[in-house]
């Protein structure tokens, strides 16, 4: 999911990465909703909030708004800064793990502080949901940067476009078993089920389990993480197995 | 591409935000005190043969009967996140407040754990405007509007 990088990544690694941080996405656009009446996924309608604002002469309430718009692309910059400067076939996982790991850390920071010290003041609204925009942007910037912008989790204005495009390719012949227009249908179908499930489970379970939500996000984005571990693991052990096996081969046919 | 002009607007920007994050007083703030009911209207009707926007007293109380808030003279937001619901100075009953969103959501706790939810569609230093849904006779936005009592007439009026 994490360790190939543009044009080497499969389809199974797009819709693996996909889905489940549309998953996690789609979890905390939900609970930032009910708990601070703030989308924190997507950034479309800030902007417009941020006109009627400015339209209204609600000076203060505009700046919010702009510095929350700020803060989601300070999340994108960060990570593909994170991706681009560390972009060496040794480094790569970890430098595609770093936006994710940071992301957990802010929403972790963000339950802890709902469960802990959170007073309901509005600073605190208004920072908590900065600190989730940020983390929304970590998630975008990687997974857009590292599938060549095939792969993007957090909204979904532009996933629909995408779908009603390639819908409409379908409707002529010659497109239906077009296997990259089907690769690309699923990928989005996938993404968008996978961030609908999302915020019904984040809805679902808010009621139940209230900030523990949170722990529920971070293990989602737990599994993107060690998953490619798991699979650098295997592959160091077999290539480490192949080596010795090559070695002790080599030293046997000396001895013969 | 020159790109110092581009960092430095968006910093300009950002810098003017934060200046107005402090100098600008939030809707938290400007809320406290007293405030004095002075009109209900519908903001938006799903009956277009409704020609009559004002709220009259009857339609009031059926839309209080559903909701609950008390029908209040006077609204006071105190620092402490207590509000209390006046009538001819006598308080009715008191609840907890607070802010969310970007301070255009007002949130009611009551004592039983109901928790009411208002659009704050305005708050200036004079008037503080809020909305909220109705499904009664008519589904519509419920407007109501408060005037501040300045705190020296208040105290002589008790």
């Amino acid at each position: 999911m994490l360790r190939k990088y543009s044009n080497y990544r499969s389809f199974s690694d797009n819709l693996k990465l996909g889905t489940l941080t549309a998953f996690s996405a789609g979890m905390v656009n939900v609970i930032s909703v009910i708990v601070f009446f703030a989308f924190t996924s997507n950034v479309t309608g800030h902007y417009a909030i941020l006109a009627q604002e400015i339209a209204k002469g609600n000076w203060y309430q505009g700046a919010v708004v702009l510095v929350w718009i700020f803060l989601f692309f300070a999340g994108n910059f960060t990570s593909n800064c994170l991706i681009i400067h560390n972009n060496t076939p040794t480094g790569r996982y970890i430098a595609h793990a770093i936006p994710v790991f940071l992301e957990m850390a802010c929403l972790m920071f963000v339950g802890i502080y709902l469960q802990y010290f959170y007073t309901e003041s509005l600073k605190e609204t208004e920072f908590l949901v900065a600190a989730m925009l940020f983390a929304m942007g970590l998630q975008n910037g990687l997974t857009a940067s590292i599938s060549n912008s095939k792969v993007k989790t957090t909204h979904l204005t532009g996933l629909t476009t995408d779908l009603g495009v390639v819908f409409s390719m379908f409707t002529k012949k010659e497109f239906r078993n077009d296997k990259k227009l089907i690769q690309k249908a699923q990928l989005l179908l996938g993404i968008m089920f996978s961030y609908m499930a999302g915020g019904i489970i984040s809805g679902l379970l808010y009621y139940k389990i209230e900030n523990a939500t949170f722990i529920v996000i971070g293990m989602v984005l737990g599994a993107v993480l060690l998953y490619d571990y798991s699979k650098l693991q295997v592959t160091r052990f077999v290539q480490r197995r192949r080596s010795s096996f090559q070695r002790r081969y080599s030293l046997y046919d000396k001895k013969a | 591409m020159r790109l110092g002009p581009i960092y430095l607007f968006f910093a300009l920007l950002l810098a003017l935000s934060v200046w107005f994050l402090l100098d600008q007083e939030s809707p938290e703030t400007l809320i406290l005190g007293d405030w004095e009911e002075i009109a209900w209207k519908y903001e938006k009707l799903d009956h277009g043969d409704v020609m009559d926007f004002d709220i009259d007293r009857l339609q009031k109380q059926e839309i209080i009967k559903n909701i609950i808030i008390h029908e209040a003279e006077t609204w006071r937001f105190n620092p402490d996140g207590t509000l209390s619901f006046l009538e001819e100075n006598e308080i009715k009953e008191n609840l907890k407040w607070n802010i969310k969103g970007r301070g255009h959501i007002l949130e009611l706790h009551h004592k039983n754990n109901i928790v009411e939810d208002y659009q704050v569609v305005q708050v200036t230093k004079d008037e503080l405007v809020v909305q909220f849904n109705s499904d009664l006779q008519v589904r519509g936005i419920v407007k109501m509007t408060f005037k501040r009592i300045p705190k020296k007439q208040y105290a002589q009026k008790i």
